[in-house]
């Protein structure tokens, strides 16, 4: 969008003509401090920020304060968005670094306990409190970190593998080994936590 | 039960597992949320451009003292304020003000040059700072 371009949306910035910009368009006026171009990006992004974030947090209250934390560091890092991307791409690539961040912190105070609550002899059992897909599901944060990346955005909606790879910034061939590991690792940890105790 | 569980396809499991995972939405007021969140990021920032603003002020206050009272000393000859007190180094400084005066009384250079230096430091001045106090505001 030339200057102009931008001055006209910013100058009609109200509803419906916010709705219409483009997301470069709402990112070039972001980068000049326009909090309500961005608040327009937020509304457009917050529902897959929130669950690339719920994904790997497995909690509500700490996915929503770390979607909101990958907005804030977007939004003081936009300079360095260069467009080559689409919006959406680089705002999976910032959720992903923070989360993981705030993962491997509270990994290092003690804080995450990352095995499932309900492995042991007692609780292996199928009862109907036994949440096996819950389990499987935190069994992918125990992936190493790059793992544990493209396995959440492989199985969100709409993802697709172009969209990993880019995040990733590796060639399609890497990725599609990495997944190949990855889901051979998932099979080792989710079988070790169903095993462990039995 | 390990054999119940033997009897489990793993991979099918996963794969179910990952892939039905419902899709979430975000609170409804999460927009407004972060954008509170950037407002008070903001104002941090502004507060941290501040601080710095007057730790530097501090640290030109303090260099500008010290290099100060250096020259007084090598002016005024720690040795006469030793020896001799105040006065001393008030008679000291009385000899450096009347050589100043001396030169500057003598001076037949080009007035006009050095107060169009002057003007133009002023100027200069007169730009930086404002331009300095918006760059601060803005941050």
């Amino acid at each position: 969008m030339t200057p102009s371009g931008a001055a006209a949306v910013k100058a009609t910035f109200t509803g419906a003509a916010a709705r219409a910009a483009s997301d470069l368009d709402l990112v070039k006026l972001s980068k000049r401090g326009d909090r309500d171009a961005f608040g327009e990006l937020v509304r457009r992004h917050q529902h897959i920020v929130y669950n690339v974030s719920y994904r790997f947090m497995r909690d509500s209250a700490m996915s929503e304060d770390m979607a909101q934390e990958a907005f804030v560091k977007a939004f003081r890092l936009l300079s360095g968005f260069r467009g080559d991307c689409s919006f959406s791409t680089w705002m999976y690539r910032v959720t992903c670094s923070v989360c993981l961040t705030e993962l491997s912190r509270r990994k290092k105070r003690g804080e995450v306990a990352l095995q499932p609550k309900h492995v042991g002899e007692q609780t292996v059992q199928p009862d109907e409190n036994f949440d096996m897909p819950e389990l499987v599901r935190r069994c992918v944060n125990m992936l190493p970190d790059r793992y544990a990346t493209i396995m959440t955005l492989y199985y969100l909606q709409g993802v697709t593998y172009d969209e990993i790879a880019q995040v990733m910034d590796i060639p399609m061939g890497t990725l599609k080994t990495w997944m190949h590991r990855a889901r051979k690792q998932l099979k080792k940890i989710v079988q070790k936590e169903i095993f462990s105790d039995a | 039960m390990r054999k119940e569980f033997d009897d489990i396809d793993l991979d099918a499991l996963i794969e179910e597992a990952l892939s039905a995972e419902p899709v979430r939405s975000a609170p409804i007021d999460f927009a407004a949320r972060v954008d509170e969140r950037l407002r008070v990021h903001a104002l941090i920032e502004r507060e941290r451009a501040r601080f710095r603003a007057s730790m530097a002020t501090l640290a030109v206050a303090v260099v500008a003292i010290i290099a100060g009272a250096g020259i007084f000393v090598g002016f005024t000859h720690l040795q006469s304020v030793m020896a001799y007190g105040a006065p001393g180094a008030k008679g000291a400084l009385d000899y450096w003000a009347n050589e100043f005066l001396r030169v500057a009384a003598s001076y037949t250079g080009a007035y006009s040059l050095a107060f169009s230096l002057l003007l133009a430091l002023a100027a200069l001045g007169l730009v930086v700072v404002p331009w300095q106090l918006r760059r601060m505001r803005h941050h």
